[in-house]
């Protein structure tokens, strides 16, 4: 995994937004049951946003810090720790 | 901002929670129960809705495939998240697959109420591989004489058997319920045997409701008030559920002076087959119709109805036996044509209830 491997939404993960708590559910069970999902904070909703189409990890932590401020020294980490968590849920797929 | 966690595993019940913290005490309409028709293939003795499964005149009423999209597209859109679809027999619809899909790929949660009786492996291997969240299925009887004495169905015992066990070899999430009648009482203790012989959890409920037409007749196969008090006493997990109602709201008093100090409406909405938004499932005189306003105009405007006074003061107001009581505006309506009459069966119910379990 580098900072220039790009990622993108799996389309079989539905975002719901429901009254202002953010989640993310699998549509089929070949993918995840529902035993466990996902919920999204502010910068989680964000991020999903910004990966309907590929986005790398480098790119990523240029949008969040326009978008938020937040501190620079850890974000990388943060970043990395959101993206290796859902693609390992399969809620990220990897760009060829 | 604290940014260690952009995301977080949780259960659904976690999130459940969360949401109704986010909710408040505001209305919202979390939760949605959909009827694709009121029509089924089979005809239960006591069923408060059932019309024949080839009624034409009902059938081209029902509300199209694009039509119900086009309701859920709103129901997600107002932040429903919880699906109930029931009917009838909501298998009947040749298009549920594409209605139940439709409201997954939505992101909504969804129970299915059914009889069991037309559940194929396949269409149960499609609702597993579709995350259908719950099944229950009816069951009204423990043996097919009493089972098709309910249903006036020859073979529907048998199907509804086969039903259940390709739910369970399907993986679905299931529960069997049943609702006590005098037909099938005697049969109560072993519905509960066949149901802990699949590894399933089992409910049942003793009330039954008049027809939305009015007709009083299922009201006949009603069993006695005092045998399912001596239901509720003699069976353990019953009478602890009573008993906890009675600590936990001993003496409360759950009725003011609205007409509507249910639940009805305030988490939860209900649409029939036709396209109209109901106060509640079993209340439909005062309905919206979906093809003329849109949802969220319909859930405002019963969040109207749910502000009304009543026009008398009612001895619900002063009683402390709520917490054991039925008695809504769809019971006073249903029997009385009003919304505000006491059902003295159920107002007589929730006072024995309250004395056996104080």
């Amino acid at each position: 995994m580098s900072n220039s491997t790009r990622y993108y939404r799996n389309p079989d993960f539905i975002f719901r937004n429901v009254a202002g708590e953010a989640v993310l559910i699998p549509l089929l069970k070949d993918v995840a049951d529902l035993e466990a999902i996902y919920t999204l904070n502010e910068v989680g909703v964000f991020i999903w946003e910004q990966m309907e189409t590929p986005i790398s990890i480098k790119e990523l932590k240029q949008k969040i810090l326009a978008e938020f401020e937040v501190d620079e020294k850890n974000l990388d980490q943060d970043i990395m720790n959101f993206v290796v968590e859902l693609k390992e849920a399969r809620i990220l797929l990897e760009a060829k | 901002m604290t940014l260690c966690e952009f995301d977080r595993e949780i259960t659904l019940d976690e999130f459940s929670l969360n949401i109704l913290n986010s909710i408040g005490n505001d209305r919202y309409p979390l939760s949605g129960t959909i009827e694709l028709t009121p029509r089924c293939n089979i005809n239960c003795v006591h069923c408060y809705i059932n019309e024949a499964a080839g009624d034409e005149t009902i059938k081209a009423k029902e509300l199209t495939t694009s039509l119900w999209k086009e309701i859920l597209d709103q129901m997600a859109e107002a932040g429903t998240f919880f699906l109930m679809i029931t009917g009838g027999e909501p298998l009947l619809r040749p298009d549920f697959d594409e209605i139940f899909q439709y409201a997954r790929w939505k992101g909504m949660i969804v129970t299915l109420f059914t009889n069991g009786t037309m559940l194929s492996q396949e269409k149960a291997q499609m609702l597993a591989e579709w995350n259908l969240d719950q099944m229950e299925i009816s069951l009204y009887g423990g043996t097919k004489e009493c089972y098709e004495a309910v249903t006036r169905t020859p073979g529907s015992f048998e199907r509804c058997m086969t039903g259940i066990r390709n739910a369970l070899d399907a993986g679905l999430n299931l529960a069997l319920k049943t609702i006590v009648l005098k037909e099938n009482l005697h049969e109560l203790a072993l519905m509960q045997e066949i149901t802990e012989s699949f590894g399933l959890k089992f409910r049942y409920d003793g009330t039954i409701w008049p027809r939305l037409d009015g007709d009083l007749r299922p009201l006949e196969h009603q069993v006695p008030v005092q045998v399912m008090l001596n239901l509720d006493y003699s069976d353990p997990a019953r009478k602890e559920a009573w008993e906890k109602a009675q600590s936990l709201a001993s003496d409360a008093i759950l009725r003011d002076e609205r007409v509507f100090s249910c639940n009805a409406s305030v988490r939860s909405f209900h649409i029939d087959a036709f396209g109209y938004m109901n106060v509640c499932m079993m209340l439909r005189t005062k309905k919206f119709y979906l093809l003329e306003k849109t949802l969220i105009q319909a859930w405002k405007e019963i969040g109207e109805i749910r502000q009304w006074k009543r026009k008398e003061n009612s001895l619900c107001q002063s009683c402390d036996a709520t917490v054991f009581c039925v008695q809504c505006p769809g019971f006073s309506h249903a029997v009385h044509g009003d919304f505000e009459s006491i059902v003295k069966p159920i107002c007589l119910a929730a006072k024995q209830r309250k004395a056996l379990f104080k």
